[in-house]
């Protein structure tokens, strides 16, 4: 059966979101035509709006609203300590620790077998702040797989000329976890990077 | 169709939320394309065995398009080249090889088994170029396209100075061919001799050759150069390397 254009078309556009398939797709379709008029609006408006107003910050490059984000204008942080992520959404994460360093977020989605992977990089951004002298010390949290390790070998390469220290999270056992189950290379780097009891 | 193998991962790309896209490299079936399911998640057994380059025994079962990793058990995870980061960057060029040469459900045992046994040796011996240039020599030999050293590949003589080589042709040619047909590529002395050596010998032996810079930089060149024409295809983590050794 053939479906109308313009279903056809928010079915398919739908689909191109993450974790979306074609029936999930097409649930959300007819539930969106099934909305009050308002809310679908509502929901059209919201999606163009942050499309439009969302901006990395220009100094670390997390996304947010303003020009710089509320974490670079908290005068309260650690302007030593500036920790490299991924992305926006490991900003959220390390937050939950209590870490009150500043933040540097590389927004780019990094495959070492990609062709021209280390391409589009802002480095120019993170140089400026290691070139500003307040920088002690560059925290590397990356995911810690390949792509992730190697990312993290050219931003130390970067890193080291300003003679700025660099270190990066332990690897270890997750909290609740259980030895038995752990994989072999966690539980190597867990027993190699040890600490007196 | 279901079944067990050992297999080398070659890459991993992310697939819908969760999921992975895995490229391996069977013993018993050559390359396979099959999908990880949930193996992003902390929880999940298999991701270990799915890391770039580990060994690991896969069960697979068929799907509708690709294949998909059911079980696995991870055999060895060469934890000496993940601690080196230029080695590490060496292996995911021969993964990308690999990955760029072999067609899928191909099986070659003997091309499996000489891809471990480089893993091996790098993982003991530490980073040494002479096994990479072993792995690209012995390549070509199980693609078809292995080199000939010891003639000129147009006449057949075996005197006078055979340094250059046509790529057309796949081989060395003597001065006095080298008037009609192309040299594409001059070797030194050394590099040719060391280039002999390799395809005759056992990886582990690598370490006890002896080389100069400029040998090996020529044979790197050789080998590289030949891989391209044949394959037709260029390759990205050569471009890394360069880029990373250079800052």
């Amino acid at each position: 059966m053939r479906l109308a254009l313009s279903l056809e078309n928010l079915i398919d556009n739908l689909q191109k979101l993450p974790t979306i398939g074609p029936k999930t797709a097409q649930r959300l379709a007819l539930y969106i035509l099934k909305m009050p008029e308002a809310e679908a609006r509502n929901l059209a408006a919201a999606i163009l709006e942050a499309r439009d107003r969302i901006k990395p910050c220009i100094e670390c490059g997390m996304l947010c609203d303003t020009e710089r984000c509320n974490i670079c204008e908290d005068d309260q942080r650690d302007s030593s300590t500036i920790c490299v992520v991924g992305e926006t959404s490991d900003v959220m994460a390390i937050e939950r620790t209590g870490y009150r360093g500043r933040y540097f977020v590389l927004n780019k989605d990094f495959h070492v077998m990609d062709d021209n992977a280390l391409d589009g990089l802002n480095l120019k951004l993170f140089s400026d702040r290691l070139a500003g002298g307040a920088v002690r010390e560059v925290v590397l949290a990356l995911n810690p797989d390949i792509d992730g390790e190697i990312m993290s070998r050219y931003l130390a390469g970067v890193t080291n000329k300003f003679g700025v220290r660099v270190t990066r999270p332990a690897h270890g056992l997750p909290v609740g976890g259980n030895i038995e189950y752990a994989d072999e290379i966690t539980l190597r780097r867990a027993l190699e990077g040890r600490r007196e009891f | 169709m279901n079944y067990r193998s050992r297999a080398i991962i070659l890459k991993t790309i992310d697939y819908r939320d969760a999921d992975k896209l895995v490229t391996l490299f069977s013993e018993k079936h050559g390359k396979v394309r099959a999908v990880a399911r949930g193996v992003k998640k902390p929880a999940s057994s298999l991701r270990v065995c799915l890391q770039p380059f580990c060994h690991s025994n896969l069960y697979l079962s068929g799907g509708k398009e690709l294949e998909n990793v059911t079980q696995g058990k991870l055999i060895d995870f060469f934890p000496n080249i993940r601690e080196d980061i230029d080695l590490t960057l060496q292996v995911l060029y021969l993964m990308e090889l690999l990955d760029k040469s072999l067609m899928d459900h191909m099986a070659l045992p003997s091309l499996y088994s000489v891809t471990l046994t480089v893993l091996e040796y790098l993982n003991t011996h530490g980073n040494n170029p002479l096994a990479i240039r072993y792995f690209e020599a012995n390549l070509l030999k199980y693609l078809g396209y292995q080199p000939l050293l010891e003639r000129c590949v147009n006449c057949g003589t075996q005197s006078g100075k055979l340094q250059s080589f046509n790529l057309v042709r796949g081989g060395v040619i003597c001065p006095e061919c080298s008037k009609t047909l192309t040299s594409d590529f001059d070797f030194s002395g050394e590099a040719l001799s060391i280039l002999r050596l390799i395809s005759s010998r056992d990886v582990n032996t690598m370490h006890r050759i002896k080389a100069s810079q400029a040998a090996l930089k020529n044979l790197e060149f050789f080998l590289e150069k030949n891989l391209e024409y044949h394959l037709e295809r260029r390759f990205n983590m050569k471009k890394t390397i360069r880029t990373l050794k250079y800052l």
